[in-house]
């Protein structure tokens, strides 16, 4: 028998040098956005945890259809372009609709930032590792297109590319923020799913 | 390009006006040899905006934000695709209400020469019918009555509407 270079139940590395859990992630960024600012956010605990933290007209979250967010925010980004356009990504999610990131890097619509949130797990199951420890995202981002791409892996560094990102008018940019596996879940779920869309679309009509 | 080819070019370009003269301004999807011209003709055409994916549900995911953002999308796939994105339209189109008009080439109907189409294209009608989604087959005779039925369809029902469109039928 060979042994196995990586143990697939080894989260070691994220206690060693990342100092963010995922609700500090996400309050720092819905701090950091006015109330201008569309967001959709990807399935799961990040949804949950978004319309925990402030639920608002600006925000769709998508309950289902793991991998789309960053599809529907390139489809919002596309018809408003004098809005900026935030998505929350999470490391599995994106690895599922990888080539949605191709398209974004294609069509380099300017006004979009795509933060992924990065705990190398599918978290919102039960922590089973993903692949993303190796595939370095950002890299991936760079490669295909995307025009400005940040690695950060505290709050005060987060805050920063955020701010740094809604600053200037070169997107697409990509934000990969590493967090802790491990945050609560005794999350409340989105129940009113045509209501969010509906809330959505009239929030986005009164702007170009 | 020889006279029957000629002929379906321009029976799927009046198709794809039509679309474009009821209000759709938005498409996204991926290819399938039996749509080409209609794709073509969105390709070419300014009043509507044409931004292809690299799968279907990535597709799904573009035209629902641009539904958002106050276009009407078209989506365009072959049923293969379709069958790859039955959950982006459970979990996504249906219960959001996102109303978005499906082209999906019918593979596996009747007449088929490609195995691998076949179990889609048998079982590609129960599968809709399972998940509410209702579908018509493109003619060259229907093309007015099924974008009038189709809109009205989607403005009432805010769901997904299925137009089919099976190979070497418009001619």
């Amino acid at each position: 028998m060979v042994k196995r270079k990586t143990n697939a139940n080894d989260y070691s590395h994220n206690t060693r040098y990342i100092k963010m859990k995922r609700r500090e992630a996400i309050q720092i960024i819905s701090q950091g956005l006015n109330e201008k600012i569309p967001v959709i956010s990807s399935l799961g605990l990040i949804s949950r945890e978004l319309f925990d933290l402030r639920d608002s007209p600006q925000n769709f979250y998508m309950t289902g259809s793991m991998g789309l967010a960053s599809s529907i925010g390139l489809g919002v980004a596309i018809n408003k372009p004098d809005l900026k356009v935030v998505v929350i990504d999470g490391d599995a999610s994106l690895l599922m609709n990888l080539g949605s990131s191709v398209t974004i890097g294609h069509f380099k619509p300017k006004n979009l930032i795509h933060i992924v949130l990065d705990n190398e797990a599918y978290e919102s199951c039960s922590g089973e590792p993903s692949i993303s420890k190796t595939a370095k995202l950002d890299k991936i981002a760079r490669t295909v297109g995307y025009n400005f791409v940040k690695k950060v892996k505290n709050k005060s560094d987060l805050r920063k590319a955020l701010e740094e990102s809604l600053d200037q008018n070169r997107g697409p940019i990509f934000i990969l923020a590493k967090i802790e596996l491990g945050d609560r879940r005794d999350l409340p779920r989105i129940l009113k799913l045509d209501k969010i869309a509906k809330r959505f679309k009239r929030f986005l009509s009164r702007f170009n | 390009m020889n006279v029957k080819e000629d002929i379906r070019k321009n029976l799927e370009n009046k198709f794809a006006r039509l679309l474009i003269n009821v209000g759709f301004n938005f498409v996204s999807g991926v290819p399938c040899a039996a749509q080409k011209y209609i794709i073509a003709y969105f390709s070419n055409n300014p009043k509507i905006q044409h931004i292809p994916a690299t799968r279907e549900s990535e597709a799904l995911g573009i035209t629902v934000g641009a539904y958002l953002a106050g276009k009407k999308p078209i989506v365009y796939m072959q049923n293969s695709g379709l069958m790859n994105s039955i959950n982006d339209i459970t979990s996504l189109l249906i219960p959001y209400k996102i109303p978005i008009l499906f082209l999906v080439t019918w593979r596996g109907a009747p007449g088929e020469d490609a195995p691998q189409h076949i179990i889609n294209g048998q079982s590609m009608i129960k599968v809709l019918d399972a998940i509410g989604i209702p579908a018509q087959i493109l003619t060259k005779e229907n093309m007015r009555l099924i974008i009038q039925s189709s809109k009205r369809w989607l403005k009432e029902k805010q769901t997904p509407m299925i137009i089919l469109i099976i190979r070497d039928i418009l001619k």
